[in-house]
């Protein structure tokens, strides 16, 4: 599929600090994202990889608005997404959907499948009832779940049918950009390459962008256009994915030691498949 | 149903627990209720043992227990040596003042302790969720004694509203509505009490079951996905935290009814409460164990309430129990 020319989402500059400890202990800072600068073009999927605790699932709790950065600047299409309100705007809201690891546990275990796809729909209240219902209807048949669950609750389904629905969740409110944070953790091998498929099909017919958050390089790499590695809080290199095995290869024992080391064992994996 | 029939009988053991141990903690202590006619000279002694047989207070104790088991299966609940009258009645017609005051003031308190422990939930550490808490710790600490006290002090100073007592004295407009309108101010301060003597722990629990409803993955997926802020604080937190609330609610009432007890005392309301502190104070045995019994079955009824209402909130439980 040809790539898109144009930016989907131009983060520059992005820093978080959290800071530990109440005021009448010794605070000390943990800075989580460090001058994080990333580059998403449209029709692109750019995967995000790094090992725990570099800064990843704050950088995409960030990007939906669930964490507010302390300085730096996001770009939606050109435009800058304000962070001054305690809400992002419904627009940015819209655009800009994360699915998370462990969807078993993001689907609110009271509510039927229906009601999950559905509720987002609420947002800015432009759609009746009925239309809330068929557009869920049909966003459960894209996703591949046969109507006749849609009064299932979440844990009647399989941990795969789980994702299916909270991808069809993210893609009801048509967004431009999906955020994977993880999505294959916990799935077998079959199960990974289905979602996977499904993913690739909707950026195909939806042109989505994707920024895939994962430490299986192995994995990723299948899917993802671009690599983008990240290291305590940056983003050191993003590059197309053709190139990371080359470039691991090299800088292995080198200045990305640190960071790397875990994934040269999957590393090993992919360049040998 | 099996359900329902399991938690039945639960409650009738539970009931008939209650009753033989009030029974037997009676029987333990010193004294009874013609004692004190022993004192006094005018009553021959001859009098008293022929009323204590009378009475059938001469038997052993397991003897009674089946005659006041028989009694209460005909709905008398045993006799009442004060009032020399059966006792349920004499209950009944006290423990309607009782069920109205707890019956508003719970209500009361869920109304004003919810709205207030799920914003401050949501607003942590905010401002709302300071001054809530500042509240609950100053009502934690006052006892409702005192609370009670103050309020009968501004009734007096103010003449607001009438200081103790259900109806008043003087006689009033004829007419339904001058009624109502005389009871509601005799209910003011004693539902003021019991109302603000609970706020305090259902806040605590309302908040911290709420906090931890927030954490959870889900709520924060709903929240990236754009789902309104009220929304997501009442639909989908307070749903998941109402598990422990449901439960709690059953508790609610029983602290309620013992504290009402006090408060009614000291209000002079004409509801269980006096009368169980006369009963005691005499050791008009029946009466006390009706009026034990009573509260232990409002205390069973609303668990068995708040257990079916937690059966129907959580689908999980539901399933499982079809399957």
């Amino acid at each position: 599929m040809e790539l898109g020319t144009t930016l989907a989402l131009d983060v520059r500059g992005l820093c978080k600090t959290f800071t530990q400890g109440q005021w009448w202990q010794k605070r000390f800072q943990h800075r989580v994202l460090d001058n994080l600068s990333l580059k998403l073009r449209t029709h692109t999927t750019v995967a995000i990889v790094g090992k725990s605790g570099c800064g990843k699932t704050t950088l995409a709790m960030c990007l939906v608005g669930l964490e507010r950065p302390d300085a730096g600047e996001i770009l939606l299409y050109g435009e800058s997404i304000q962070f001054t309100q305690r809400r992002r705007p419904t627009t940015a809201q819209q655009d800009i959907q994360l699915i998370f690891q462990e969807s078993g546990g993001a689907l609110n275990p009271r509510m039927s499948a229906i009601q999950i796809i559905e509720e987002p729909l609420l947002l800015g209240g432009h759609y009746a009832r009925k239309e809330r219902r068929d557009l869920a209807e049909s966003m459960m048949q894209r996703v591949g779940i046969s109507l006749h669950s849609k009064h299932r609750l979440p844990h009647e389904f399989s941990g795969g049918q789980r994702q299916r629905l909270a991808i069809a969740r993210a893609l009801v409110l048509k967004p431009r950009i999906l955020i994977l944070d993880e999505i294959f953790a916990g799935l077998d091998l079959s199960i990974q390459g289905q979602i996977a498929n499904l993913l690739l099909q909707l950026q195909e017919c939806e042109g989505l962008s994707y920024i895939c958050i994962s430490h299986n390089l192995a994995l990723v790499s299948q899917i993802a256009h671009e690599i983008a590695l990240m290291e305590q809080g940056k983003i050191v290199r993003q590059m197309s994915s053709g190139l990371v095995a080359d470039y691991l290869l090299h800088s292995s024992g080198g200045e990305h030691k640190s960071g790397l080391q875990p994934e040269a064992g999957a590393l090993g994996a992919y360049s040998g498949a | 149903m099996k359900f329902l029939v399991r938690r039945f009988l639960h409650s009738v053991f539970l009931l008939m627990g209650v009753s033989l141990l009030s029974f037997s903690l009676l029987q333990l202590t010193p004294g009874s209720f013609f004692d004190e006619m022993q004192l006094n000279p005018q009553i021959s002694r001859a009098t008293v043992s022929r009323l204590r047989a009378e009475y059938g207070m001469d038997r052993p104790m397991l003897q009674r227990y089946v005659c006041w088991l028989e009694s209460a299966a005909r709905g008398d609940w045993g006799l009442s040596f004060a009032y020399n009258a059966p006792v349920a009645p004499l209950i009944w017609a006290r423990a309607r003042n009782t069920l109205l005051l707890t019956g508003l003031a719970l209500p009361l308190a869920w109304i004003i302790a919810l709205p207030i422990g799920v914003l401050s939930a949501g607003e942590r550490y905010r401002w709302i969720d300071r001054g809530g808490n500042l509240v609950a710790s100053v009502l934690l600490v006052t006892p409702e004694l005192l609370l009670a006290l103050g309020l009968l002090w501004l009734a007096l100073r103010t003449r607001w509203f009438p200081a103790g007592g259900m109806a008043s004295v003087v006689p009033i407009k004829h007419g339904a509505a001058a009624h109502i309108k005389d009871l509601v101010q005799h209910l003011f301060a004693p539902v003021t009490v019991l109302v603000l003597g609970s706020l305090p722990v259902l806040l605590r629990h309302i908040r911290s079951a709420m906090v931890d409803a927030l954490q959870t993955p889900y709520i924060k997926a709903a929240r990236s996905h754009g789902i309104p802020y009220l929304r997501i604080l009442f639909r989908h937190a307070l749903l998941a935290a109402s598990s422990p609330l449901l439960s709690l609610a059953g508790l609610s009432l029983a602290s309620l009814l013992s504290v009402s007890l006090l408060v009614e005392v000291i209000m002079n309301w004409p509801g269980l409460g006096p009368l169980l502190l006369e009963a005691i104070l005499a050791r008009d045995v029946y009466v006390v164990v009706g009026a034990v019994m009573l509260s232990g079955l409002f205390l069973v009824c609303a668990t068995a309430v708040s257990d079916v209402l937690l059966f129907i909130a959580d689908p999980r439980i539901r399933t499982e129990d079809l399957a």
